[in-house]
């Protein structure tokens, strides 16, 4: 199944962002990233079906995506 | 053992709390914000769920604006040195605590920013009026003294300093907890300062200060932030941009619960409990020959100060120490509010309450000094 993942920075806005979807009905496990730009990021992890909405969600609660990626 | 120092800490815990912080030892205790595994995701799920159950119980919209600090000291200072700037003015009123006199005293002392106090007798919005400058920029108010129990009419300066564009800081160390949380008075405040183990019931080593906006405020302590991490200088968001270091997570978590249970229990069956055994106590103690009581009788607060005719309230605390009762003596670190109502430099004794105590309680207390002026009388 295809995963999605989107980096938001600290775990409070990671968590933030979870709770959020939860609400809506989207579930999404907590990651952390690290890479050489911001050093240590949090995020979630989520089925690639979902990121229309979950897009949705995250930019109306004004939660910026640093960073997203989708694989199989 | 009779505990009647609850403004100084409530005790004892509520066994939600206890286990709670057990809990949290046993069963989560990882660093929050700091890893991937699963405790350490299950204790910044917990900080999270601190933060939301403090903002939806004060009618914080975002609890991203909920900043963790070791103590209400510590929130207090952060709010001040946050905001502050070189040739600002500062008021503050006449019945704060050495958590606000001392840092605005150092700010003075380094050249930083001016102060000057406001008195709260009579027209206080008059008396912040007289007292300001063009350079002032921030204004400080304590709702509810920590030494008498006696109130300022904070809705009104709440609505003063933001007509006037002032950063308001409200301490909230007496106020949050003890009664219904005034919504639109948080609304008004830029930023409140608690801590987490008096009226909420936590441990120590917890507090929080709401800031509304990371806005035009520095950190003054940096470092570690879990993320971010490959920058100098500390993440712009709310809150990591002042929780520097590790979290307090056991205090932390007994918030969380402290605060459910503040809840569960009636923050309106709180007030009346504190306002009915203040009364009683007040009642009790006003009817011992030798007794002097201090403070307004309507105040309705969880604090009485009194003192015995010719004794220092330090020994008034050891000799109800020694009949089991544990109460406070001495300045309460308020020299400013002891100043006002007369008791500065010895101070007074203050009995304060919590949710725990009876009124059967009081009269031991009440007999323990009828019997004391027995005994002085007869000297």
């Amino acid at each position: 199944m295809e995963k999605g993942n989107v980096l938001v920075g600290s775990i409070s806005y990671a968590i933030k962002a979870k709770r959020l979807l939860a609400k809506e009905g989207i579930s999404a496990e907590l990651i952390k990233e690290t890479d050489h730009s911001s050093g240590c990021s949090y995020g979630l992890s989520y089925e690639a079906r979902d990121s229309y909405r979950i897009f949705a969600v995250l930019s109306a609660a004004g939660i910026r995506i640093k960073q997203r990626e989708e694989r199989n | 053992m009779i505990y009647l120092d609850n403004a100084a800490t409530t005790y004892p815990k509520p066994i939600s709390v206890r286990n709670e912080v057990a809990d949290c030892i046993l069963k989560y205790g990882g660093n929050p914000g700091r890893s991937a595994h699963k405790l350490s995701l299950l204790a910044a799920e917990t900080v999270w769920d601190a933060r939301a159950e403090i903002a939806d119980y004060l009618g914080i919209p975002d609890p991203s604006s909920i900043i963790f600090t070791p103590n209400a000291t510590f929130a207090l200072n952060l709010a001040i040195r946050c905001r502050v700037k070189r040739g600002d003015h500062i008021l503050i009123g006449d019945r704060e605590h050495n958590a606000v006199l001392r840092p605005v005293f150092r700010l003075k002392g380094e050249g930083i920013a001016e102060f000057s106090i406001y008195s709260g007798k009579g027209d206080v919005i008059e008396n912040i009026r007289e007292k300001e400058r063009k350079e002032t920029s921030i204004l400080i108010c304590n709702p509810v003294s920590n030494v008498t129990g006696d109130t300022l009419p904070v809705r009104r300066i709440a609505s003063y300093a933001k007509a006037r564009g002032f950063f308001l800081i409200l301490d909230g160390a007496q106020w949050i907890g003890h009664g219904v949380p005034d919504h639109d008075v948080v609304a008004l405040a830029d930023a409140i300062a608690v801590p987490g183990h008096k009226a909420l019931y936590g441990i120590m080593g917890g507090g929080f200060l709401y800031l509304k906006t990371a806005q035009d405020c520095a950190p003054f302590v940096v470092g570690g932030s879990g993320s971010d991490s490959a920058s100098p200088s500390m993440p712009t968001d709310l809150p990591e941009r002042f929780e520097a270091g590790t979290l307090p997570l056991p205090a932390i978590a007994s918030l969380l619960a402290g605060v459910r249970f503040v809840r569960e229990y009636g923050c309106e069956r709180i007030a009346k409990k504190e306002a009915l055994l203040n009364d009683y106590a007040r009642n009790r103690l006003s009817k011992i020959p030798g007794i002097v009581l201090y403070g307004d009788p309507d105040n309705g607060s969880s604090v009485l100060s009194f003192r015995e005719d010719g004794i220092k309230p330090e020994e008034t605390a050891l000799r109800l120490d020694r009949a089991g009762i544990a109460v406070r003596a001495g300045l309460h670190c308020a020299p400013l509010e002891h100043k006002r109502i007369g008791t500065f430099p010895d101070g007074t004794v203050r009995i304060s309450y919590g949710v725990f105590n009876t009124k059967d309680e009081i009269d031991y207390l009440a007999s323990i000094l009828e019997n004391n002026r027995g005994i002085i009388r007869g000297r």
